[in-house]
């Protein structure tokens, strides 16, 4: 059972992803509460997933 | 002219101990850096430095986090961490022993976890006339306590003593090398009645029972202190 719900790899490969792609800054990321970061990366994993989605029928 | 700093959302609860009401604000991703630090580290004294300078960022002004009793501590950052994280966690729970290998999803919500209510007389009566009057132990005073050692345990209850008193007068003002000689003269059922006191000071505690699908099998694994929310 953990208190945390993440470990400090995970943290630091989330935040690279978040910076390196998605045009985050690392004082926004720091900034959010951790269930708020859960949150903007499922809505975004949904976005990206719909837009593979719409690729796909377009192809 | 400084701009005006953006608040996060604040939550009340109560300080056990005491039971007065305060503010908290959820910890920041930047503060759950420290604890994931912290815990790389697997070093206790670390984590709960970790603990404790979250914990004062987040509470309101006023509240001396060194000052609280552990199991203050522990759920006040209980807390904190359901309003920063989630109240449910989910867990794999697997036997402790038996065949079955299986391991069974469990969810628990952190606000069924609460301090035990037994609270022991923190005056205690050594003679008809002398007394002891202790106090909580906080987190300061564990650092680098090993409850093994019965050293150790010296030193706890020396750090908690508040004061003796007999019938004329009160003792506050005393050294760590004349209250530990003092103990020293306890008997041993005079002893256990100080150690009693620690023993069932209140604690954070919750029973996780589950039933395993596999085997079919009920279960249960109690968890008691932040301790083993961590493990």
């Amino acid at each position: 059972m953990s208190m945390v719900h993440d470990d400090l790899s995970n943290m630091y490969q989330l935040n690279f992803a978040l910076m390196q792609h998605h045009n985050y800054s690392l004082t926004e990321l720091d900034e959010m509460i951790p269930f708020e970061r859960d949150i903007y990366v499922t809505l975004l994993k949904n976005y990206l997933e719909e837009q593979e989605e719409i690729q796909k029928q377009n192809r | 002219m400084a701009l005006p700093s953006l608040t996060a959302p604040e939550f009340l609860t109560k300080i056990p101990s005491t039971g007065k009401e305060i503010k908290y604000r959820p910890f920041l991703v930047k503060e759950e850096k420290i604890l994931l630090m912290a815990l790389e580290g697997n070093d206790q004294d670390e984590i709960t430095n970790a603990i404790v300078t979250i914990l004062g960022n987040c509470l309101e002004e006023g509240v001396d986090v060194n000052k609280l009793a552990t199991f203050d501590v522990e759920y006040l950052f209980l807390k904190l961490r359901g309003k920063s994280v989630g109240e449910v966690i989910q867990l794999r729970m697997s036997h402790a022993d038996g065949d079955c290998k299986h391991r069974t999803d469990v969810e628990i919500n952190i606000d069924d976890i609460n301090v035990t209510e037994e609270r022991p007389e923190d005056k205690i009566q050594l003679t008809d006339e002398i007394g002891i009057k202790l106090r909580y132990a906080g987190v300061n005073d564990l650092k680098g306590i090993d409850p093994e050692s019965s050293e150790d345990l010296f030193k706890l209850i020396t750090n908690c003593i508040e004061f003796i008193y007999d019938s004329e007068n009160v003792y506050s003002d005393f050294t760590r090398e004349e209250i530990a000689e003092w103990l020293e003269q306890l008997s041993s059922e005079q002893f256990k009645k100080v150690t009693d006191f620690f023993e069932n000071a209140p604690k954070l505690r919750h029973v996780i029972t589950w039933t395993c699908p596999e085997c079919g099998k009920e279960d249960s694994m109690v968890l008691e202190g932040l301790t083993s929310f961590f493990t």
